[in-house]
């Protein structure tokens, strides 16, 4: 086109001069009665629960399964879903009092002015069915009430021991359509379990689903225990015991159940996490009263040194694309929060708050980097991998050992109370809000959340 | 027509011709679309491909039809899970696991129908709204006042306000979109989704993109809750008045 750049930009000037007068040209025609929309701004919103009504799920015919009656197990498929949903925060279920009796063909075709006038904005239906292959087909269906539309809908078989897992992911799927996060129902929590008095507590590694089910306990409690991490592919958990008094880091196979040493080296090793690709792990060794991170494959071999000052360096873990490490360092007088290149070099130190940081986790989002806060108590913090953007989350006593969820909107810690009481396990948003606890059937400390199930 | 509303409809026609001569040479030079097209196609893609049959409540009488169709249309793709890994004994429905206890909530409030709502609220709710005609019987299309017609889009927007809600959203990046929305009501106030368009979003950006259709969403419930209906409005400022308006949703106020 043959127009130069001045005159184009000549002509945009005179454009925006034009804007200008038309702006008030419109005002005066305004006045004087012109048709055309009325604007106006809504600022400011508000930020409450969305209702959501999650009514029992129906079944085409109702079979006797190992799980129990598929008519059964669609009511429990929906008091599933609903917990998962309340329990995220951002949920609040309409009472089952006013939740109507749902068949099959409204399954997918709601009854949207009688869901309305319940109260609910979102309503999750679906069905329960027994397949001729020996497995359970739970399909799930989201709509929109006010705007009398569906907005998603997935199905999903499983084993009829894994009927749970169904509705986590039905769960799942509204969660992420509604918030536009990532999932993280589907998941598991390996954590610490304590229990006996201060001076003799018995200390186990335990697993549960998210929402607290199937719960199981790992190791028989007869050495201490500490630090569980799941691994990214969810198939081993590294962690560091006691066993015969000698601190050490093993690989927990979770399919057999078999336990591994890491390292065979006459050395502490302690404070593992994997690689996102699971092929490595990271841990600190002491040798000679000094503490590095080192890196070494899954399956064994030589472990490669990633840091060489003198003090203690600690808590590594990887950032979602393997290329940096967090890690704590004492390294300048008190524990502080470092970050590094995947091979050691570049290291340098992201916390100036004040006070001393602790137990960095790398977000799976990579955006931010959980981390404890000492000083006045521990507190649970969130920052930029640059440093930059401190928060504070949390505030009580003593909260330590954040673990991010899957989606990296949620984090787990735990919480001990002044005196001899146990800790328990907790949950954040990342904004600080909806702190709640997560039910254990005994004490629990350092949990690691898994990734989101396959 | 004055002689003052005469010079100014004039300067408003010839400005429109002389703007839209400029743009469109000076829009010849862009490389991207405008970004408030893009949005309302993805939602409108989003919501209408799952609309067709279960689009509307089913009327008892369809309730058979219907049933058919859980087969005949297309029915959610099933993805098969593996085999349990960490706990491979059956896990039978545990009752003890239900909720005894349920959280205290409030209880949904039951809505009376709309012309009664707007019989029991009109009370004062119109003071120094079209004080010519309040009776709603006129279908004059009389110009409307700049003044009416700001004392309607804050009437609007006080009504629609308290059901804007960012829920999760709240406090992330997505705030930082601001959803404009145009709406256009029947004349007895009511309002369905096909009287509710999405105009734009502006303020996505790579760090909120995926909460941009959330946002629409929000704006898109906030008009539609029923806890929050239209507010009862003169009818003789229906036309060219609060027939037509946009709304922009601004979820904090950008520094």
């Amino acid at each position: 086109m043959a127009i130069s750049l001045p005159t184009i930009s000549t002509l945009r000037r005179f454009a925006l001069g034009l804007c200008l007068a038309m702006l008030g040209s419109a005002a005066v025609a305004q006045e004087a009665g012109i048709s055309g929309p009325i604007e106006g701004d809504v600022i400011g919103g508000i930020s409450n629960p969305t209702a959501i009504a999650v009514p029992d799920m129906p079944t085409p015919r109702a079979v006797d399964t190992p799980a129990g009656n598929t008519a059964d197990l669609g009511r429990q498929v929906a008091r599933v879903i609903e917990d998962n949903l309340r329990n995220s925060g951002f949920f609040n279920p309409v009472e089952r009092q006013f939740l109507r009796d749902v068949d099959m063909p409204q399954v997918t075709a709601p009854d949207y002015p009688a869901w309305s006038q319940v109260g609910a904005q979102n309503l999750v239906q679906g069905y329960v069915q027994a397949g001729s292959n020996g497995r359970l087909t739970v399909g799930c269906y989201l709509y929109d009430v006010f705007a009398q539309a569906p907005l998603e809908r997935a199905g999903y078989e499983v084993d009829y021991a894994d009927w749970r897992r169904a509705a986590h992911r039905c769960a799942d799927m509204v969660y992420a359509r509604l918030t536009g996060e990532g999932a993280y129902f589907d998941s598991r929590i390996v954590y610490v379990a304590e229990s006996g008095p201060k001076d003799n507590r018995v200390r186990r590694i335990a697993v549960m689903d998210t929402d607290g089910a199937n719960h199981r306990f790992l190791t028989n409690g007869q050495s201490i225990v500490l630090t569980p991490r799941f691994a990214p592919d969810g198939r081993t958990i590294t962690y560091m015991s006691y066993l015969n008094d000698e601190p050490r880091v093993y690989i927990y196979d979770v399919e057999s159940g078999r336990q591994r040493l890491l390292v065979n080296a006459p050395y502490m090793t302690f404070a593992p996490r994997y690689s996102p690709d699971s092929r490595y792990v990271v841990f600190s060794m002491a040798v000679n009263g000094n503490s590095d991170i080192y890196r070494v494959a899954v399956s064994g071999g030589q472990p490669v040194r990633l840091t060489n000052t003198p003090g203690i360096d600690t808590s590594a873990s990887y950032s979602p694309d393997g290329r940096r490490i967090v890690f704590e360092s004492d390294r300048s007088g008190g524990q502080q929060l470092y970050v590094m290149n995947a091979d050691g070099s570049n290291q340098r130190r992201i916390s100036f708050g004040g006070g001393r940081y602790a137990t960095p986790e790398w977000s799976p989002r990579g955006n931010l980097i959980a981390f404890t806060r000492l000083g006045g108590g521990f507190r649970i913090g969130v920052m930029r991998p640059d440093g930059s953007g401190e928060r504070i989350l949390t505030n009580s006593w003593q909260d330590e050992g954040p673990s991010w969820a899957p989606n990296g909107r949620v984090i787990h810690f735990f919480r001990t109370p002044r005196g001899n009481a146990l800790p328990t396990l907790w949950s954040v948003d990342v904004t600080g809000r909806m702190i709640r606890r997560l039910p254990t059937p005994v004490g629990a400390s350092d949990p690691s959340w898994s990734p989101l199930r396959n | 027509m004055d002689r003052a509303e005469r010079i100014a409809l004039g300067a408003a026609a010839i400005g429109h011709v002389a703007l839209f001569a400029i743009l469109s040479v000076t829009l010849l030079t862009r490389e991207e679309l405008p970004r408030r097209e893009a949005v309302a196609v993805t939602l409108s893609d989003d919501i209408g491909a799952f609309a067709s049959a279960a689009d509307r409540p089913a009327p008892a009488a369809e309730r058979r039809d219907l049933a058919d169709e859980i087969d005949v249309m297309d029915p959610p793709d099933i993805e098969p899970l593996p085999q349990p890994s960490i706990t491979p004994t059956p896990a039978p429905p545990r009752p003890a696991e239900r909720r005894t206890e349920r959280r205290p909530e409030t209880r949904p409030e039951r809505r009376p129908p709309r012309e009664q709502r707007r019989t029991s609220r009109i009370a004062g709710i119109t003071d120094g709204i079209g004080s010519t005609n309040d009776s709603g019987t006129s279908r004059s299309q009389a110009p409307v006042s700049g003044a009416d017609r700001s004392n309607l889009i804050s009437r609007i927007v006080n009504a629609v306000r308290p059901c804007y809600n960012l829920g999760s959203l709240s406090g992330t990046s997505a705030e930082d979109i601001v959803v404009r929305l145009r709406i256009q009501p029947s004349r007895d106030g009511s309002l369905s989704r096909s009287q509710v368009s999405v105009l734009g979003a502006r303020g996505v950006n790579g760090s909120n993109r995926q909460y941009e259709s959330q946002m629409v969403e929000a704006a898109r419930s906030a008009v539609l809750n029923p806890r929050c209906p239209m507010p009862p409005l003169p009818d003789a400022l229906y036309e060219n008045g609060w027939s037509d308006v946009v709304l922009n949703f601004i979820p904090a106020q950008l520094t």
